[in-house]
């Protein structure tokens, strides 16, 4: 190959002076190559030891930022699923359906599209809800016979689907009336998404955010390498052999900041919540069990892949001739 | 074929100053070129081209088998390979001993780790300063540190050297033995390129001797002088 053959002998010069032959495994090179890059990498993140702790601490804020971003979008998320899941199509089936002609009708609401449950209500259940929201009332003394027809709840896949799933259902035979509260629908629908948007914009804005703010704290460890790139390059080291050790600590340097955001947030959202359900306790927060190990999970892939996408920026000027 | 070839060279920097003006040279391998003018005359941007630091705006800059003003970037660091380049200012890095400063060139073009200490030993014993490998550059005289970096450059074993302005920090003495020691690497069989404004060691060697003046070859002597003698009145 053209590009490996600068290595040809030397017939007087330095071949004379008792030099080891120019033959190895290029495996075993590059293998030798790749240790001692990442250990130049690793052992320059010690060196500058306050210029990684500067970038270890930028990079931590922002993940730290990230990570409280991630918290609040999942909250809200599961307050809006909570809500959407509350939503539900009524329907009144007729009055004296044989438990066979129910079934068929139960079937034909499940084949309906984007419907996830169909579950039957019989009026005696349905008078029992009824008594308890009134508070425990008994009202079939009252009334004597129970007016309430039996009904089927059904619950679609997608809020969204709601008003399609309890138009459809208005076709099946046996069903003489659907409800679904169309408007507090449509209100409760307009503010998920509203929460939903705003939720994710705010991540991946923290989340560009953080990688503009490792690109400069790499900068400097870049900078304060220069020379040695400068040399490198001039000697004939490949782009990959220069870049490798600022990737390196790059990558060391957003985990460092990670497994510190960890930390802090492993903490930080246990006691958050018991405060919050202390001081609200009808507040919908999810508990730490199910919010700290995807967090962890986050900001450690964040924080590594913020380090290498910052490193790779800011060595790429060096590389640019 | 010659070892180095350049053709109707031009190089015009940004901003419109022209360093090289139509420049076709050509050094055989094994040649001691000196290359001499006038502060900015384009001796530094000539040796650039060589290297590949800079592009050629117009024209031909073949290294060995290497066609430098088409040079894929890929290709950049082998073409470097065959070259080991020697500054003014030494470029050493100053929180590394001479002995890793070497060993530091090596371990850039990824030479096996087993041979570096031999490789190392034998550059730095080939400048003279195997002795004083566990120093830092701050605790070297300029010719020292001069001949650290001609021991860096020399370590992989390059076909060509290039040195722009050697002993432009150095006094008489010290520039003196840099050049012997080029000269001694020159007959060792690299092919050396210096630029310099050192009237004494150019009139003493007398070997090649090129003169830029305003980025055009204006002399080309075989066993040149720094300057050319005048006529007698």
């Amino acid at each position: 190959m053209r590009s490996l053959a600068p290595f040809r002998e030397r017939p007087a010069a330095l071949s004379a002076a008792g030099l080891p032959p120019r033959k190895a495994s290029r495996l075993e090179a590059a293998a030798s190559s790749v240790a001692f890059l990442t250990r130049e990498g690793a052992v320059g993140f010690w060196r500058n030891g306050l210029m990684s702790a500067a970038a270890v601490s930028s990079i931590l804020a922002a993940l730290l930022a990230f990570g409280g971003a991630l918290v609040t979008l999942w909250n809200l998320q599961a307050v809006a699923a909570r809500v959407e899941g509350q939503l539900v199509a009524v329907a009144y089936l007729r009055d004296g359906l044989s438990p066979a002609q129910r079934e068929a009708a139960r079937r034909a609401a499940e084949r309906i599209p984007g419907v996830r449950t169909v579950s039957f209500v019989p009026r005696q259940e349905a008078l029992r809800r009824l008594e308890e929201a009134l508070g425990g009332v008994e009202l079939e003394q009252a009334v004597r016979e129970n007016p309430l027809p039996d009904t089927f709840e059904v619950r679609p896949d997608q809020a969204e689907d709601l008003r399609r799933v309890a138009e459809a259902l208005r076709s099946v035979p046996g069903v003489v009336e659907v409800t679904y509260g169309e408007d507090a629908t449509d209100r409760v629908l307009a503010l998920t998404r509203l929460v939903r948007g705003a939720g994710a914009a705010a991540t991946v804005v923290l989340g560009a955010v953080s990688v503009v703010v490792s690109t400069n704290a790499l900068r400097l460890t870049v900078l304060a390498r220069q020379q040695e790139v400068e040399i490198m390059r001039l000697v004939g080291a490949t782009g990959w052999f220069v870049r490798w050790p600022f990737l390196v600590e790059g990558l060391l340097q957003g985990l460092v900041a990670a497994v510190c955001a960890s930390a802090l947030w492993t903490v930080f959202y246990p006691w958050a919540v018991a405060r919050l359900q202390q001081a609200w306790p009808f507040l919908p927060v999810l508990p730490p069990s199910r919010v700290v190990l995807p967090l962890v999970a986050s900001l450690l892939a964040g924080g590594a892949s913020v380090g290498l996408l910052g490193a790779a920026v800011s060595v790429r000027r060096f590389l640019a001739r | 074929m010659p070892l180095i070839e350049l053709e109707g060279v031009y190089k015009v920097y940004p901003g419109g100053r022209v360093a090289l003006r139509d420049v076709s040279l050509s050094v055989e391998e094994g040649e001691f070129l000196f290359l001499v003018g006038p502060t900015g005359a384009g001796k530094s941007t000539l040796l650039r081209l060589l290297y590949r630091d800079e592009l050629p705006t117009r024209g031909r800059v073949r290294v060995a088998e290497w066609e430098v003003h088409r040079l894929r970037p890929g290709q950049v660091p082998f073409l470097r390979r065959q070259l080991g380049v020697v500054f003014q200012d030494f470029k050493l890095l100053a929180d590394r001993t001479v002995y890793e400063n070497v060993a530091f060139a090596l371990r850039a073009v990824g030479t096996p780790p087993a041979w570096i200490p031999a490789r190392v030993r034998a550059a730095l014993e080939l400048v003279g300063l195997w002795e004083r490998a566990n120093a830092f550059p701050r605790q070297l005289s300029g010719g020292e540190q001069q001949r650290a970096s001609i021991a860096r450059a020399l370590a992989n074993q390059p076909r060509i050297l290039l040195a722009d302005e050697p002993t432009g920090n150095l006094d008489p003495d010290t520039s003196w033995d840099i050049v012997k020691l080029l000269s001694r690497i020159n007959l060792r069989g690299t092919t050396v390129v210096m630029t310099t404004h050192n009237k004494t060691v150019v009139d003493i060697l007398r070997r090649r001797v090129v003169e830029l003046q305003e980025g055009q070859v204006v002399r080309d002597e075989v066993w040149g002088r720094y300057a050319k003698p005048r006529a007698v009145p």
